[in-house]
């Protein structure tokens, strides 16, 4: 998908509240939804995103600009190890942030359509409930109070799941 | 949390490993509700190994408490830190409650909790597919059957009626199809008409078997390992040097082409290594064995030997007192194992993993229980795949055909 024409053309996107950001065409290509309403010439010079903060907005713009400078696995069979590599360093360093901005991110990223994003913030949050118990994955999730099953609800979930708890 | 389409939560949920995911049906009522979702179901299977543990079953007269127990291995040999071969242990009771009260019928599956109240019923495997189990039920007198199908993962769990019948049932099979119907069959010999055997079709589903009429005579002829096996469809087994498999779409019984030569027919059985139908053999000699693998589904040329042991390095002895090869499995990391039973220390017989990649052996967690008459070993996969009831189009369930594999001994 990303030619390495080096198209200098501009675009640019408007948070949340108010905060906009230039980037290259080619950085904001990495999000599906953007590439298709470019290719659909239905995007202004300024791209608003309504539900997306500025704090999330530049982590994205962030990811999307690494990846957008590394050669993609498609381009080229034999790709150098040490650009994989550093890409792995990278994504493993993006994901070292607290939960709720890593939800921001992935609604985000679901939300433009940035599929090897939405892959590792899944990922990430998959890692952190990994082995964990209910009452964990509740605290590390904050996990809506009201959603909560009913005492005699959460008994019989247990008693289902009881081999899980040893 | 609660505004993720299902999709993410979907993507987030099946990175995880079955006991989590059965952690986190208990977080709240949305993600109860997710896992449960059929195409939660759907898309766990579809990205889940197969042949992910091992099932052990092991029965003995003496100790029918014992014999109700299913152990689960999570068979694992992780490469990273030089071939450590971890195991998970999921240790499953089958309770079975008495045959008269059909009411209070359940089977329930708990860590190594096993409550039972009829001492006169065990338990024999039948296969399992897709993460369901199917279990033949009877008595002592080997009378009073039943075939429950249950999924140890979700406790859900089914009984298919079998009406008596003083025919003979020689085997029972259980499969998935390639259009995701799951299918118990049973062949079975008329008692009072002479060479007449019959093979049965229960869908589930449909709560009714079918009889689908004479098949071949020899389909039921037993020989000494009784191994059978549901790969693409089909259900296999070995019978005195030919394979015959039941294709679970056609309803047909098929003959399977197999190596050529004599070689292989010594204490063969079948086994699934890479999606690949797999046969193992003893060599004459008796001190080496080799693996065979049928790359397409086709003629006796498409049979490989992918295995030709030397035994060079004289870790193992295949004498039947204290080698036993009991199946093939693949291991997470893509390597390929040969379950076998290591009797070299009399009071202290146990399940070994070898390596045929490595030539490694590794101790599994289980032992062999002394006074253990049959020993069954499976290939399981677990999954949330739901039993499908009466009268529910089968396509709502998580029944995407995945490879798999089954396998008993008796």
């Amino acid at each position: 998908m990303s030619t390495s024409s080096s198209s200098s053309k501009k675009i640019v996107l408007k948070s949340a509240d108010n905060e906009t950001f230039e980037i290259d065409e080619i950085v904001a290509l990495e999000s599906q939804a953007i590439k298709n309403m470019i290719e659909d010439e239905c995007a202004d010079n300024v791209i608003p995103l309504g539900n997306i903060d500025s704090k999330t907005l530049s982590k994205i713009i962030e990811y999307c600009k690494k990846h957008a400078e590394s050669p993609k696995k498609d381009d080229n069979a034999d790709i150098d190890e040490k650009a994989v590599e550093d890409l792995k360093s990278f994504d493993a360093e993006f994901a070292k942030v607290d939960m709720p901005l890593i939800q921001d991110i992935l609604m985000a990223a679901n939300f433009l359509n940035i599929d090897n994003l939405i892959g590792l913030m899944c990922r990430t949050i998959a890692d952190r409930i990994k082995g964990k118990t209910p009452e964990e994955i509740r605290k590390i999730l904050n996990i809506n109070k009201n959603d909560l099953l009913s005492p005699e609800q959460e008994a019989k979930a247990r008693e289902e799941n009881s081999w899980a708890f040893d | 949390m609660e505004d993720l389409p299902k999709d993410v939560m979907f993507d987030i949920l099946s990175r995880l490993h079955v006991k989590t995911i059965a952690s986190c049906r208990c977080v709240c009522k949305e993600w109860r509700k997710l896992v449960s979702h059929s195409s939660f179901v759907k898309h766990h299977l579809s990205i889940s190994p197969p042949h992910a543990c091992l099932m052990v079953h092991q029965r003995s007269c003496s100790e029918i408490k014992k014999s109700r127990t299913l152990k689960l291995v999570e068979f694992f040999i992780d490469n990273v830190i030089g071939h450590h071969h971890s195991c998970i242990n999921l240790e499953l009771g089958i309770n079975i409650t008495p045959a008269r009260s059909v009411v209070k019928e359940n089977i329930t599956v708990k860590n190594n909790i096993i409550k039972r109240s009829s001492n006169t019923e065990h338990i024999t495997p039948v296969g399992s597919v897709n993460g369901l189990i199917c279990l033949l039920v009877n008595d002592t007198k080997g009378e009073d059957r039943k075939v429950y199908i249950c999924n140890p993962i979700t406790n859900d769990y089914k009984i298919i009626p079998t009406r008596y019948s003083s025919d003979k049932i020689v085997r029972y099979g259980f499969g998935v199809s390639m259009a995701g119907e799951y299918k118990v069959i049973r062949i079975l010999q008329r008692k009072h008409v002479k060479d007449l055997t019959e093979i049965e079709v229960y869908t589930l589903g449909t709560d009714q078997w079918r009889n689908l009429g004479q098949v071949p005579n020899y389909v039921s002829a037993i020989d000494g390992t009784r191994a059978e096996l549901a790969l693409n469809g089909r259900v296999h087994w070995l019978n005195h040097d030919i394979i015959y498999a039941f294709d679970l779409d056609k309803e047909t019984v098929l003959q399977i082409p197999t190596p050529s030569g004599e070689e292989w027919k010594i204490f063969p059985f079948l086994g699934v290594l890479k999606g690949c139908l797999s046969l193992f053999a003893r060599s004459q000699s008796n001190d080496r064995f080799s693996v065979w693998a049928m790359k397409e589904d086709g003629t006796e040329k498409s049979w490989h030997k992918t295995w030709n042991t030397n035994n060079d390095y004289g870790i193992y002895c295949l004498e039947f007192n204290i080698w036993d090869p009991k199946c093939l499995i693949d291991g997470i990391n893509g390597t390929s194992n040969l379950i076998v039973l290591d009797s070299s220390n009399p009071r202290k017989r146990k399940l070994v993993a070898y390596c045929l990649e490595t030539d490694r052996v590794e101790e599994t967690a289980i032992s062999h229980n002394g006074s253990v008459e049959i020993m069954t070993l499976m290939i399981y996969g677990p999954s949330f795949v739901k039993i499908p009831k009466h009268g529910v189009r089968a396509s709502s369930y998580g029944s995407k055909v995945r490879k798999n594999s089954t396998m008993s001994f008796y």
